[in-house]
């Protein structure tokens, strides 16, 4: 990995989470939800993470926040490591890495107002006035999109943008470094989407905030990302730029992602080349690629040995034996 | 904004609210349980008789509008010659006051473990805490009271403690299941990750969204208090007299409830009466403290 004062670095970071036993001998399984993963993401840059369900993205954001302890590896932001750092440095690392949930209806206490909300943060880190407070929320508010005559109503009262919204506000509200969005805008319509995409853009423009934008398909990560994480069954199987991504996909697994957006005409349409069948299981543990039983480049080798991810071309790695070739530039 | 208006809105605000979810069962509920409270604090100034004084000459008579009735005592007398209407205002203070006092003991014990319990869910705290639950529920609450009553010495303060102390397993039991829900929700999460301390979570997360549920069964639970209560009267254990209650009431009246019906009947209809009233009164609250059942609330209110 490149990049030693990245704002977060991420090294080998792994989450196993054990399976019941069925009988008292049996050995003890686990689910290896996240399994070997590495990252860095620099200030004011913007990385989305692409998975299907399963792939372990949600739990890497967990980890980041440490809603989750790691099995192993680490996580570095600022340069401490937050699993292992200090009281004073922990509480540093809460003001500057924020976290914006997917449901936007579970994510906003009921019985608080939306001052209140959005205010949570600075009534756990800062000292303020009762007026000084409604003037910040009134602030936050208005740097969202929302206004003054939204201060003192509850969450159901908001439509579902509206919600992620007063999330999104609450997130700045300390100025942070990083927001982790966890499938933010995945529960919401795709106009809507668009319109809390650009939100994010306009903050990251006016105060330098990275993102890391979890979703579970490219298009909604392409108008955001400035680099493109592919995840498959707990590991990165590709990271580049946004452009190489889409005009150069090296692993087959992006490529059937990309092939999985359904083209804007009809006409549009080309080859088919979807995943059949579904993600792995986990208990099953393979010498082998992870994507060995669905991949239409595999070979025998694939089956026994698993391949690293590897920095192949400039800001360009994939874990793959047999890539894709460079087709279909035209794309 | 300035705040002197901000309060005068909240007021309306409040009121507006109300008048949206009455529901007409709730109404009588709420207008019944306040004519009771008002009843029992102003008893000594509205009872027609003094409720102690025994007057022989005047026993067994009937309600006003029987035959042999007399309209100075509308309800009748008792086998002694005491005014039954006064005697139920008075013991609608006995009543009240066991109901409410026995239910903020085993609110505050059962709200309190059962916080620890739900939020440090699977540790030893919490296995602990259930355990002495399980055992609790397991007995049945009116037969504990009949033990600890036996033990101690019978009275208003040890009818209350004893039906306080006895009775708070089932507001642990619910108030855990409703933290053990309330603390996955994502706000929760999301409080963490801001880092915020446990008491900050608890005091401003999960305590005002288990409220609602819990102040739904104390309310209930105060039924349940009279009606110990009023069993435990009636058996000769609760409060003793010359204390009246509905309970013993209903006692003195059992060997007449052929020839003199009126002195076991009243009592019945106001210990009935009393615990609807409640429970009704304890369901509109649910529906009035769900911020979501809040109609018509998405206009501008600036």
């Amino acid at each position: 990995m490149s990049n030693e004062d990245a704002l977060l670095k991420v090294t080998d970071l792994k989450k196993h989470f054990p399976l019941p036993r069925k009988k008292k001998k049996q050995e003890q399984a686990y689910v290896k939800a996240v399994d070997g993963v590495n990252f860095y993401i620099n200030a004011g840059e913007t990385l989305g993470i692409v998975g299907e369900s399963g792939s372990g993205k949600s739990t890497v954001a967990k980890l980041i926040m440490q809603l989750l302890q790691p099995t192993d590896g680490q996580v570095v932001f600022h340069g401490n490591d937050v699993f292992t750092q200090s009281k004073k440095d922990r509480k540093q690392t809460q003001k500057k890495l924020q976290m914006v949930f997917q449901d936007p209806y579970g994510s906003l206490n009921p019985r608080m107002t939306a001052k209140e909300i959005v205010t949570e943060p600075l009534l756990i880190h800062e000292k303020l006035s009762k007026k000084e407070l409604e003037l910040r929320a009134l602030g936050l508010l208005e740097e969202v999109g929302l206004g003054m005559q939204h201060l003192n109503r509850y969450p159901h009262q908001f439509s579902g943008g509206q919600r992620q919204r007063l999330s999104i506000a609450r997130a700045i509200a300390l100025k942070p470094d990083l927001i982790v969005c966890d499938e933010a805008v995945s529960a919401l319509d795709v106009s809507i989407q668009a319109q809390i995409l650009n939100l994010l853009k306009q903050l990251q423009k006016n105060y330098g905030i990275a993102f890391i934008f979890i979703a579970h398909g490219l298009p909604a990560v392409k108008h955001i990302s400035d680099r493109i994480a592919i995840m498959y069954a707990g590991k990165i199987v590709e990271i580049a730029d946004k452009e190489e991504i889409f005009k150069n996909p090296k692993h087959p697994y992006t490529k059937a992602l990309l092939n999985a957006v359904p083209p804007s005409h009809p006409r549009l349409r080309k080859e088919k080349t979807l995943v059949q069948g579904e993600t792995p299981s986990f208990d099953i543990t393979t010498s082998g690629c992870p994507f060995y039983n669905r991949c239409m480049n595999a070979k025998e080798d694939c089956k026994t040995n698993a391949p690293e991810l590897i920095e192949h071309e400039k800001h360009h790695e994939y874990a793959c034996h047999y890539p894709e070739q460079a087709s279909n530039r035209e794309n | 904004m300035n705040n002197n208006l901000s309060h005068l809105s909240k007021i309306k605000k409040v009121r507006s609210r109300l008048m949206e979810l009455s529901t007409p069962l709730g109404i009588i509920g709420f207008i019944t349980v306040s004519i009771i409270v008002l009843m029992a604090i102003f008893a000594p100034w509205i009872v027609p008789h003094d409720p102690f004084v025994i007057d022989a000459t005047k026993r067994l008579t009937p309600p006003a509008w029987i035959d042999g009735g007399s309209s100075t005592y509308i309800l009748g007398t008792d086998h002694v010659g005491r005014d039954i209407l006064s005697r139920l205002i008075y013991g609608s203070r006995v009543s009240l006051l066991v109901g409410i006092l026995s239910v903020l003991i085993a609110g505050a014990i059962g709200l309190f473990l059962g916080l620890i319990s739900g939020y440090f869910g699977g540790t030893l705290v919490d296995q602990a805490i259930m355990r002495i639950v399980d055992a609790m529920l397991a007995i049945p609450t009116l037969l504990l009271v009949l033990v600890a009553i036996v033990v101690f010495d019978p009275g208003l303060v040890t009818l209350i403690l004893v039906i306080g102390l006895t009775s708070w397993a089932q507001y642990t039991r619910l108030v855990r299941g409703e933290v053990l829900s309330v603390k996955e929700r994502e706000f929760v999460q999301s409080a963490k990750t801001l880092g915020a301390s446990n008491t900050h979570i608890i005091r401003k997360h999960i305590i005002p969204n288990v409220l609602s549920s819990f102040i739904v069964v104390a309310t209930i639970g105060i039924a349940t208090a009279i009606m110990t209560e009023s069993s435990l009267s009636f058996l000769g254990l609760g409060v003793q007299p010359p204390d009246i209650t509905w309970g013993s009431m209903l006692n003195d009246g059992r060997n007449y409830i052929a020839t003199s019906w009126w002195i076991a009947t009243f009592p019945g209809l106001a210990i009935t009466i009393t615990v609807l009233a409640i429970t009704f009164l304890g369901d509109w609250l649910r529906d009035i403290l769900d911020p979501k059942l809040k109609k018509g609330g998405d206009e501008d209110d600036s």
